[in-house]
């Protein structure tokens, strides 16, 4: 078949698709990447030619999807799965024996132990001498889930959610951070995040706004920095866009230093005249066109973004929803209303941290963990479940996946003198709410001890391909040429949780 | 549907094979325990299995196995493996009810592996050879039971389909006969057919010189054993084997691999053959024919491994459109393909594209109007050559090889170092060699061997920074993973990756040749060398490469990856599985030549491999010690004065002393450290400052592991671990708080984020310069103890001046050639000085643990938990460094210390004999790979536009001839970049046009893509290139070359060119990020994409607006008249005059932002306003002359190279 070239206005032959040639082209002549490659096409300028077998995503979902945007939850440092969301009565009742002197003695010999871990540092010892719970546990909801007391106004929320109970990784240090992201331990190297994936394979809902959002402290630099909310070999267009709570500063370069609003359209009315002047000059150029179409998003971004922000438009009633009428609550409560606001607003992808604030460690409750998870889990309750109820009741619950988790959960034993809990990537809680998961159960399980998953063990890229699956993604379908995938990469969606 | 599982499962262990560290193995890790072990290994159990099949006649399976099944095997496994219910093991995913669960075994692979019990997880786990043995935490099966186990494992472990019931002696014995006739016809069809089709057509890739996929057919056992992937044959059950499959192409791959499937009657005989048991009547053997097709049959004839030859340079019909060579080949696919070239692009678009391509700058007003009046024929080959000549060039194409050689500043920290500190070296050595055009050769040799090459020459050791840059603290294997993946990509344009694992799956690789291309590498490791002039290291220093001694490291510890005596290859790339039995050694693919290349060790001279023997060195440590005395006696007279201020402030008495109550640390009542008594609150100013910036590493409960915590004054003062005190009370010039906030000492403070600014770093120097002072009964006995110590403390550095002048002179008597007579003598000496400088020093330590000690423990009492623990804290590291000075002191030394390390007398020789290889003109694709580098750059699009992958599955050249031609001509030409330069700019084919308006153009139509180059391709500036310009146009570039990287986050403060900032895989300047920033991991080739981000840094940045002003006033201001600022703005910024259009909405748009700016306080401001460097002008007409410019800076022109 003889290529064509084409600059096709209503194109039925290329059924809105880029296809592979194109795409590459796209990569290979410069102007890469889906935002453009989205525009064109919607605007029927791609070129076409349909003889290659693979195609780059087309921003449609591979099947019927159950939800429409993702609002990722993610608490830095380590939360201590047995006093939130999996508490172990045993526990309690072995509080102070070693576990070599329960009858749990073999999770310490289990081969889970040896081959889960890949050690940064050779001074991690195996905290054995085992350590009571810190708080009660209550069975919540219609379900009667039992999840502690830490979780007072959430708890009221059980019944929406879905407790994965035996999530595990690898990564024994906190750059499980960038391996709870990507799906690959920072010794691998770097590779795409989740956020990036459904960037690349759904694209834009909202041509005002950056697709992948990321909300609240970033991971640190040592940690693997922005990686983990990055797009790696799929391009930089596809990595997440930081907006800072700040409305004043949202993103790089959101405001121009001392220039009046006025002064800057008219300046970019004039770019955009003398564009088009180039334009008659260049009619084969779909860069400049691309170049013209990211000036006025641009433009409307300085406006929609701060929109983000102006919580005025919210009901007391909703702002006391999230708590950002209390100090305690408000900074996240702040990040969740935000969230809500971008889903609402057409936006992917919403990744949330917290923990690493002003004051560093997070959860990472190396001692007084009672202290510490008590403090935190209050920062985050009140607004966590507000979120649930406001998607709910604007019916926005349906279409919207909140998932939940952290990059490992905390040891059974005691760490140190003063009562902490070490890391514990063995067996932990993810948790999903809305976007077609069910609500009120309980998926998988960890051993009585809270050591080891041992029901329906699940690799965080499981969770990825659940999160993928309800966008109507199939995380196989889902590669670039080129870029060799494992199976681990894949992960498999977790069915039983899907309504 | 077992196809379909045991499809699945050998794709997952396929996928599985791949990871570079199974760290994400955990719930598959089994799966490769599971694998066949090497055949060193394997001696007991064959045997047994073997032995098992004797003894038991090698039944059909319908009949004997499965008997062998109801009467053994079921209740074996009924009695035994099924008391974990199967609701139990289902939970691993195991069920042993049927044959295809037990096929397909649980979380750690196959539990059998039909007609292989050795390689059968079950058999391994009965027998106890792998953990945890089953029954599990049972006794172990009588022998009998699992011999007959095996039998029926191997039997194909059939299981109970036919009737039950005990078969009668007359069946059993029809059976037997049955049995031996079988195996006899087997034995003849293998003799006759088999075995001639299997060495003629499989032998090649399996068993030969490959073993693709680490299958071997050479003998059964072999065969049995399968591949990296799991078992391809079941013996008697051809249906289940997967290689019958494969030569059926039922099965993708289909076999032979690209090669014409075998007849149907061969297919059939194979699989009676596998149905009668697979007998084999001795080991297959490579025909003699066959072997020397093997490399021919495996691509030796593809282009990209043959040298290039120079072609003729074809005789074309548009003969005049011919400039150079290039030009012909280029004109010949036109010619081919019916393709008009566009026209010359006129002068002013050819000069802005040559200035920008060569050196990542556009020209001058005055430049431009230079050429265009230079009427000579030359005009555009002298601006060429000038250019060229530029240093600028060096920097701008510096980066393109950088891009290539994956340059990067050090990065990481407290997890995941690589690369490593003063790397700039090695760019700066990139950027000298290219400004003198040293030949590329020479640049790769230096690169991989600059210090086997040249040990003693700076210039080449900075070079290996190339290898430097590749380290990787937590593991050796990833380290020269890396080194090997990388050499191979960017040097030679060749995918050895991927036969890290298997074999290359399309060019003729062998897994093993790529652990022999590491075995060049395995000795190397990283060092830093002193530089003259500064002899503290973390100041400066030379990381380079040189070969060490294997250090054999068991468990792999971080921070000290072992380097490994030998190479051996890791079993489907699991580096935890070497195959130790067989040691390689280096080698470059057989494809390439083999062994034919020579390693000879290299000799180092003493400055190298003893680099702190150099005078150089000996003059810094002496200048040094020098300063060190000075300092000390500068401290001492301080400290003097101190004390006689003390002593008159004691004699003045305690009358005066009523406004300065002693108020200790922490007790009750206002705290002086904490209140505002120095006028700076450490609570309320400082400690915000601190937990914005300084907090994620530096809290109690930090992550970090200096210990040193921010929170409070005390914590403060007691400071971190690693290096004390973060400040001196009352000295903030000395205190290290601010010596690393201010990034004089390195890395600057904080890691990674923005520096503090100077304001606050002054708030912070207030707080300490106004420390309250010691009231006067401490401050006595306190400045008699600074005194005392500080006497210590010049004693001992007095000591050492000597005692390193010693030892410096019995080092070069050593070394000295001839043998110095008194080597002895002064060595003496040395060791006499030494330890006299020793024992001063031990005093001067010992003192100060007393005086910390001391202090520690006389502290007033404590005022809450939190400052006891710390003071507790303090006094337990006090008494350690007291009985460790102590200790010190007690002991004596045998002889004195050398100057520095001693390293290895002489270097392999392996890396330069690799880089001999790579820079040879032998070699098939250096040359041509280098060249398509630089073609992709002059003209946008690569010939290969596979950049690093000429092998079989990359793509063929465009212009293939074009391209043998380049590298030929770059060879001969010494392989001189500068020429290539100036060949490739100065063709027709770069001085074409990049578009026309006419959109019926016949060759739109016949070549959309421009792959045959009849037009050229516009371009976007990368991103360096936008940002220098910007700063360039507005006359503020500061063209300073070399030095130390600078702070990314300062790139609109420090106005260097942008190849100067700092650039890691985590640490990018936000505005060259948005445009597409080289990551350093891998960028063969800039990705240029197009984000709303972009126009928001265009439009937004102080950068960009400042420099547009600035422009705005060098073109004259309001002074100028309009026309002529509007043409001057369009001729500097775009390098052309603007159209009547331009010029006539240009002027509009003036007339409109003045109108607006007539009554500023009708004009809205954004919710922020910060001011930048260079504000607005007043005027109204200056104003709105600031916005045209910065609006030609938005313009997708400006952007454009056209």
């Amino acid at each position: 078949m003889k290529k064509q070239p084409q600059l096709i206005h209503s194109c039925s032959s290329c059924c809105g698709r880029v296809n592979r040639r194109v795409f590459l082209a796209d990569l290979g002549m410069g102007f890469t990447g889906l935002v453009l490659g989205a525009m064109l096409q919607r605007d029927g300028i791609a070129l076409a030619n349909t003889s290659e077998v693979w195609t780059p995503p087309d921003g449609k979902p591979h099947f019927t999807p159950k939800a429409k945007s993702v609002i990722w939850i993610f608490m830095q440092g380590g939360v201590s799965h047995v006093e939130t969301f999996d508490p172990k009565p045993a526990l309690n009742k072995y509080a102070g024996m070693t576990i070599a002197e329960t009858p749990y003695k073999d999770v310490l010999t289990s081969p889970l132990v040896k081959n889960n871990v890949q050690e940064l540092t050779t001074d991690r010892k195996l905290m054995t001498k085992i350590f009571p719970m810190q708080v009660g546990y209550r069975k919540r909801g219609q379900s009667g889930i039992e999840i502690s007391d830490w979780w007072p106004q959430l708890g009221n929320c059980i019944d929406d959610m879905a407790l994965i109970r035996s999530v595990w990784t690898t990564d024994n240090d906190h750059t499980g951070q960038l391996q709870f992201h990507t799906g690959r331990h920072i010794f691998d190297g770097i590779f795409p995040s989740i956020g990036s994936w459904v960037h690349y394979g759904l694209g834009s809902l909202n041509d005002n706004l950056p697709q992948f959002v990321v909300l609240g402290p970033m991971v640190p630099p040592q940690l693997g920095g922005v990686a983990a909310v990055g797009g790696s070999y799929l391009g930089p267009e596809h990595s997440g866009v930081q907006l800072e709570g700040d409305p004043d500063n949202p993103l790089p370069f959101a405001f121009p230093p001392d220039v009046y609003k006025e002064e800057q359209e008219s300046e970019f009315e004039f770019v955009k005249r003398l564009n088009q002047l180039d334009a008659v000059k260049y009619p084969n150029d779909p860069v400049l066109r691309a170049r013209v179409k990211s000036y006025e998003l641009a433009f409307r971004m300085q406006t929609t973004v701060p929109e983000v922000f102006r919580f005025d438009e919210e009901s007391a009633a909703t702002r006391k929803l999230y708590g950002l009428d209390q100090e305690n609550t408000r900074s996240f409560g702040n990040h969740c209303l935000t969230a809500r606001r971008l889903v609402e607003k057409g936006v992917r992808f919403v990744q949330v941290f917290h923990g690493y604030e002003m004051a560093g460690s997070g959860w990472d409750a190396h001692s007084d963990l009672q202290e510490n998870h008590a403090k935190l889990c209050a920062q985050v309750d009140h607004p966590i479940a507000g979120l649930l109820k406001d998607l709910k009741q604007r019916g926005l619950l349906d279409e919207t996946l909140v998932v939940c988790g952290s990059e490992f959960g905390r040891t059974p034993g005691v760490e140190g003198a003063r009562g902490g809990r070490d890391h514990h990537p063995f067996g932990f809680t993810v948790w999903m709410a809305g976007g077609g998961i069910k609500g009120g159960v309980v998926h998988g399980a960890t051993d009585e001890l809270g050591f080891h998953a041992v029901e329906h063990r699940h690799y965080v890229t499981d969770i990825h391909a659940t999160v993928l699956h309800q966008l109507g993604l199939d995380s196989r379908r889902l590669e670039v040429p080129g870029q060799k995938r494992l199976e681990i990469d894949f992960g498999k969606p977790i069915t039983e949780i899907i309504v | 549907m077992l196809r379909d599982r045991l499809k699945a499962k050998f794709k997952t262990i396929r996928f599985l094979s791949g990871i570079a560290i199974a760290v994400v193995a955990a719930g598959w890790g089994w799966a490769q325990e599971s694998a066949p072990q090497p055949a060193g290994k394997l001696t007991p159990a064959p045997v047994a299995a073997e032995q098992a099949r004797k003894s038991l006649p090698l039944v059909p399976v319908e009949t004997g196995g499965s008997r062998l099944f109801t009467e053994q095997v079921q209740p074996l496994l009924e009695k035994h493996c099924l008391m974990c219910d199967s609701g139990e093991l289902k939970k691993w995913g195991l069920d042993f009810t049927t044959r295809d669960g037990l096929l397909r075994g649980g979380d750690s692979g196959p539990a059998i592996v039909a007609g292989d019990a050795k390689a059968s997880l079950l058999y391994r786990r009965v027998t106890h050879e792998q953990e945890p043995a089953m029954p599990y935490k049972l006794d172990r099966l009588p022998e009998a039971l699992i011999t007959e186990l095996a039998a029926w494992i191997n039997a194909g472990a059939p299981f109970d389909t036919a009737p039950s019931g005990q078969p009668t002696a007359a069946a059993a014995s029809a059976n037997a006969e049955l049995q031996a006739k079988s195996e006899e016809k087997g034995l003849r069809l293998f003799v006759d057919k088999v075995r001639p089709a299997l060495e003629t057509r499989c032998l090649n890739c399996h068993g030969g010189k490959f073993k693709q996929a680490g299958l071997s057919l050479v003998s059964r056992d072999t065969l049995l054993r399968g591949s990296d992937n799991g078992p391809v044959v079941v013996a008697g059950d051809a249906a289940n084997s997967l290689l019958v499959k494969k030569i059926k192409h039922e099965h993708e791959p289909g076999m032979p691999y690209k090669g014409l499937k075998l007849g149907d009657e061969v297919i059939g005989q194979i699989v009676e053959w596998i149905n009668a048991g697979l007998p084999y009547d001795g080991p297959l053997k490579l025909p003699t024919a066959v072997s020397q097709g093997v490399v021919q049959r495996h691509g030796s004839d593809h282009w990209a491994y043959q040298r290039p030859k120079r072609p003729a340079v074809p005789v074309v019909k548009n003969r005049e459109w011919v400039r150079n060579p290039i030009d012909a080949f280029v004109a010949v696919e036109h010619e081919k393909r019916g393709l008009e070239p566009l026209g010359e692009a006129d002068p002013r678009t050819l000069l802005r594209r040559v200035y920008l391509d060569l050196i990542g700058l556009p020209p001058t007003v005055e430049e431009m109007q230079a050429f265009l009046a230079d009427r000579s024929k030359d005009a555009y080959a002298k601006v060429v050559d000038k250019l060229l000549a530029s240093p600028r060039y060096g920097e701008r194409w510096g980066r393109h090889w950088m891009d290539v050689w994956r340059y990067t500043d050090l990065y990481g920290g407290y997890l995941m170092t690589s690369s490593q500190p003063h790397i700039w070296h090695w760019r700066d050595w990139i950027i000298e060699s290219l400004n003198q055009d040293k030949g590329y050769d020479r640049m790769i040799i230096e690169m991989l061997a600059g210090d086997e090459m040249a040990p003693a020459d700076p210039q080449s050791l900075k070079a290996t920074g190339y290898l430097a840059r590749n380290f990787y603290r937590f593991n050796r294997n990833v380290w020269l993973q890396d080194t090997v993946e990388h050499t191979a990509a960017g040097f030679l344009g060749i995918t050895l990756k991927c036969a890290r694992c298997h074999d290359h799956k399309y060019d003729p690789i062998a897994q093993e040749e790529y652990y022999r291309f590491r075995a060049f590498f395995e000795p190397y490791d990283i060092r830093m060398d002193r530089v003259p002039g500064q002899p503290d290291l973390s100041k400066n220093g030379l990381p380079r490469a040189y070969d060490a001694e294997p250090r054999e490291v068991v468990q792999v510890a971080p921070y000290q990856p072992a380097i490994f005596g030998q190479t051996f290859r890791f079993v489907r790339g699991d580096e935890k599985n070497p195959d130790k039995e067989h040691p390689l050694s280096p080698g470059i693919p057989e494809i390439f030549g083999g062994d034919q290349i020579k390693i000879e060790p290299v000799p180092l001279p003493l400055e190298a491999y003893y680099p702190d023997s150099r005078s150089s060195t000996h003059q810094d440590l002496m200048a040094q010690a020098k300063a060190k005395i000075e300092k000390t006696e500068a401290g001492l007279a301080k400290a003097k004065q101190a004390l006689a201020e003390a002593k008159r402030r004691a004699a003045v008495g305690a009358s005066q002393e009523v406004t300065r109550a002693p108020v200790p640390i922490g007790a009750a009542g206002p705290d002086p450290l904490a209140s505002s008594v120095a006028g700076v609150n450490f609570e309320k100013e400082l400690k915000p400052i601190f937990e914005r910036n300084c907090f994620f590493c530096h809290k109690s409960g930090n992550i970090d592991k200096s210990g040193l915590v921010l929170e409070s004054p005390e914590s403060i003062l007691l400071g971190g671990r690693l290096n004390g005190p973060a400040v001196i009370p009352r000295r903030s010039g000395e205190s290290p708080l601010i010596l690393y906030l201010r990034g004089e000492k390195k890395p600057r403070m904080p890691l990674g984020k923005t520096p503090l600014s100077e304001e606050q770093i002054a708030l912070v120097e207030k707080w300490i310069n106004q420390f309250p002072e010691d009231p006067s009964e401490l401050a006595l006995p306190k400045s008699e103890a600074a005194v005392a110590l500080a006497e210590k403390e010049l004693a001992a550095a007095r000591a050492n001046l000597p005692a390193l002048e010693a030892r410096i002179v019995a080092e070069k008597a050593k070394y000295a050639n001839p043998p110095d007579p008194n080597a002895e003598a002064l060595a003496q000496a040395a060791r006499k000085a030494e330890r006299q400088a020793h024992l001063l020093k031990g005093e001067e330590n010992l003192l100060r643990a007393q005086q910390q000690l001391t202090e520690a423990l006389s502290s007033t009492t404590p005022s809450d938990e939190k400052a006891e623990r710390i003071r507790e804290k303090k006094a337990e590291a006090a008494r350690k460094e007291l009985d460790a000075a102590a200790a010190a002191l007690a002991q004596a030394k045998e002889s004195y210390t050398p100057i520095g390390k001693l390293y290895p007398k002489s270097s392999t020789g392996r890396r330069l004999a690799l880089a001999n290889w790579i820079a040879s003109k032998e070699n098939p694709l250096t040359a041509r790979v280098a060249v398509n580098h630089m073609w992709l750059r002059h003209f946008g699009k690569p010939l290969v536009s596979t950049v690093v992958n000429f092998g079989l599955n990359g793509k063929p050249p465009t212009h293939p001839e074009l391209l043998d031609w380049l590298a030929s001509e770059f060879m001969e030409k010494n392989w001189s970049m500068k020429v290539m330069h100036q060949l490739m700019v100065t063709s027709n084919a770069y001085w074409m046009q990049s578009s026309t308006t006419d959109v019926k153009y016949p060759s739109l139509t016949r070549d959309p893509e421009n792959r045959y180059l009849w037009r050229m391709n516009p371009r976007r500036m990368e991103a360096e290139a936008v940002r220098d310009t910007v700063l360039y146009l507005a006359g503020q570039l500061d063209t300073a070359m070399g030095g130390p990287e600078l702070e990314e986050n300062m790139g609109q403060e420090i106005l260097r060119r942008s190849i100067y900032f700092r650039n890691t895989p985590n640490l990018q300047m936000e505005f060259l990020k948005l445009f597409d920033a080289p990551n350093p991991t891998s960028c063969y080739e800039r990705n240029e994409s197009i984000v709303p981000q972009q126009a928001l840094a265009m439009a937004n940045s102080k950068l960009s607006l400042s420099h547009a002003r600035l422009l705005a006033r060098r073109l004259g201001g309001q002074a100028t008249p309009v026309g002529t600022f509007v043409a001057d703005a369009f001729e500097t910024v775009l390098g052309r005059p603007p159209s009547a259009e331009e010029r006539a909405e240009s002027e509009k748009f003036l007339g409109r932002q003045i109108a607006l700016f007539h009554d500023l306080k009708k004009l809205t401001a954004f919710r922020v306003t910060v001011a930048s460097e260079v504000g607005p002008g007043s005027d109204p007409s200056l104003r709105a002359r600031e916005n045209l410019v910065h609006a030609l800076f938005n313009r997708n022109a400006f952007l454009t190279i056209r």
